[in-house]
């Protein structure tokens, strides 16, 4: 798993389970976090990230370097997003979300936010719960009270509750 | 037994969700439409106020908040008593029927109690909806979309001093007032204005930041005064034949040579437009891109590509698309 250090283009990122992973410094710089510290002089050796796991840490480096090698075109960017995020499951994303807040790279944090959100709006809450396994610790009666408060949230929803 | 056990340690095992950050939460929660967002506090006691910390708020018929033309001055007032964050962006379309004094009361508000960077408001088609004094409040103002409505700021408006953006449509201004808010906008990069409407006679585009400055609609006159770093420019009419754009002034103008992008849209060959087409080209020395999309019914008696490029370009490099 030892990666190459020696050309200055190629870093060498380390997940908090110990996997080393190379990278194009041109691809890597998407993470504003790892950018700072190139710019800083601190990327020389092998950069720790101690809040990224391997597997996640090998899902944001495919999306580095394949969001990188496509030019300037908002609309291919897009479609590589949309497909990339397309078979992950929900534990996956929310990985990635914590990664990409930790990595600080805002074009990952959006995409895998609105793949997130696009999920939840369109199912009905209990299909939400069943699917993220939130427990509801409402009493009947406090359910009511907070639907009744909030009765024009579910005016004319038709919710998808398959799978 | 054993089996469901398992379950219901895995349903508790998997909470991944509610064990995020609330700041990533709320990431997802204003990249849906807020009907959802709000509907997210009947998940479970946690999830109950989650949404009322969210710094956005958009309400339009694709949030679902006007989904039926019931009392949305009862729930706009509810909303905003539930919700608990500072306000950094917020955004209304105006159904029918809201009393504009609703709006009013809104942006007395927002102007209040919060920090509105990104403001949009559009009203009613109806209405000719007059912005309070408060608006005139909003001191982190950054970016602000305004539709069908009269701007007349108070004497003692000081400006705003962070917005970057402004798209206007339909904003109709007393003379010489719109010269005077945007002279008060030092930090104005980017200026959309679009009228189907209202006539304008002449108008006056000046600032030390601006880069882009588009333009949809009637606009006899068009003055490029102090505006050194203008990268784009484009120019839609809606009727080519009303629209005349006519430069009275210096040739070169020395303003317009950061001019990278121009894109005239329904060209027709106007004396007008074509005086204009020269003057742009002779201005800007640093032109990249020219654009010119001639009107559907216009039918130039010579190839109009062949005739643009006998103008004469000040800049080398220029290229027409």
């Amino acid at each position: 798993m030892a990666a190459e250090t020696g050309t200055p283009t190629t870093l060498t990122l380390k997940s908090n389970d110990d996997e080393l992973f190379s990278v194009a410094e041109s691809a890597a710089i998407l993470s504003v976090t790892i950018r700072n510290m190139v710019e800083d002089g601190c990327a020389g050796g092998v950069i720790p990230l101690d809040n990224v796991d391997g597997k996640t840490l090998a899902s944001v480096i495919t999306y580095m370097n394949g969001i990188s090698a496509i030019p300037a075109d908002e609309e291919k960017k897009k479609s590589y997003r949309d497909k990339f995020l397309s078979d992950k499951d929900f534990e996956t994303l929310a990985d990635m979300v914590l990664a990409a807040n930790y990595l600080n790279m805002s074009c990952l944090m959006d995409a895998v936010s609105a793949k997130i959100a696009q999920v939840m709006e369109k199912k009905s809450v209990g299909w939400v719960r069943r699917k993220f396994g939130i427990e509801n610790d409402y009493t009947p009666e406090e359910e009511a009270a907070v639907k009744e408060e909030h009765k024009w949230t579910f005016e004319g929803v038709e919710t998808d509750d398959d799978n | 037994m054993d089996n469901n056990k398992n379950t219901n340690e895995k349903n508790t095992n998997k909470d991944v969700i509610s064990n995020l950050p609330d700041h990533i939460l709320h990431e997802f929660l204003v990249r849906m439409p807020l009907r959802n967002a709000v509907r997210t506090s009947v998940l479970s006691r946690e999830w109950r106020d989650k949404w009322k910390y969210i710094q956005e708020l958009v309400l339009n018929k694709d949030s679902g908040f006007f989904y039926r033309y019931h009392d949305h001055q009862f729930r706009i007032y509810q909303l905003l008593f539930n919700h608990r964050a500072q306000i950094r962006k917020f955004s209304l379309a105006v159904p029918p029927f809201m009393r504009l004094s609703t709006i009013d009361l809104l942006i007395l508000c927002l102007s209040r109690n919060h920090l509105v960077c990104d403001f949009t408001l559009a009203p009613y088609v109806m209405d000719n909806y007059i912005m309070p004094s408060h608006f005139y409040a909003f001191r982190k103002l950054a970016v602000v979309r305004l539709s069908r409505c009269t701007l007349i700021s108070p004497p003692q408006f000081q400006g705003f001093s962070t917005l970057v953006k402004i798209e206007f449509q339909e904003v109709q201004f007393l003379p010489g007032a719109f010269e005077r808010f945007i002279s008060r906008c030092p930090c104005l990069e980017s200026l959309y204005l679009s009228s189907k409407t209202i006539n304008m006679d002449s108008l006056e585009v000046a600032g030390p930041s601006l880069r882009i400055f588009a333009c949809h609609g009637f606009v006899k006159t068009i003055h490029f005064k102090s505006c050194p770093v203008l990268a784009q420019l484009w120019q839609k009419g809606w009727d080519a034949n009303v629209l005349e754009m006519i430069q009275e002034q210096e040739t070169p103008n020395p303003y317009l040579n950061q001019l990278k992008k121009i894109e005239l849209h329904c060209y027709s060959g106007t004396f007008h437009q074509t005086a204009l087409l020269k003057y742009l080209l002779t201005s800007a020395t640093g032109l990249e891109y020219m654009v010119i999309v001639p009107a559907s019914n216009y039918k130039p008696s010579v190839d109009l590509r062949v005739q643009t490029m006998e103008y004469p370009w000040a800049s080398p490099a220029a290229r027409l698309i």
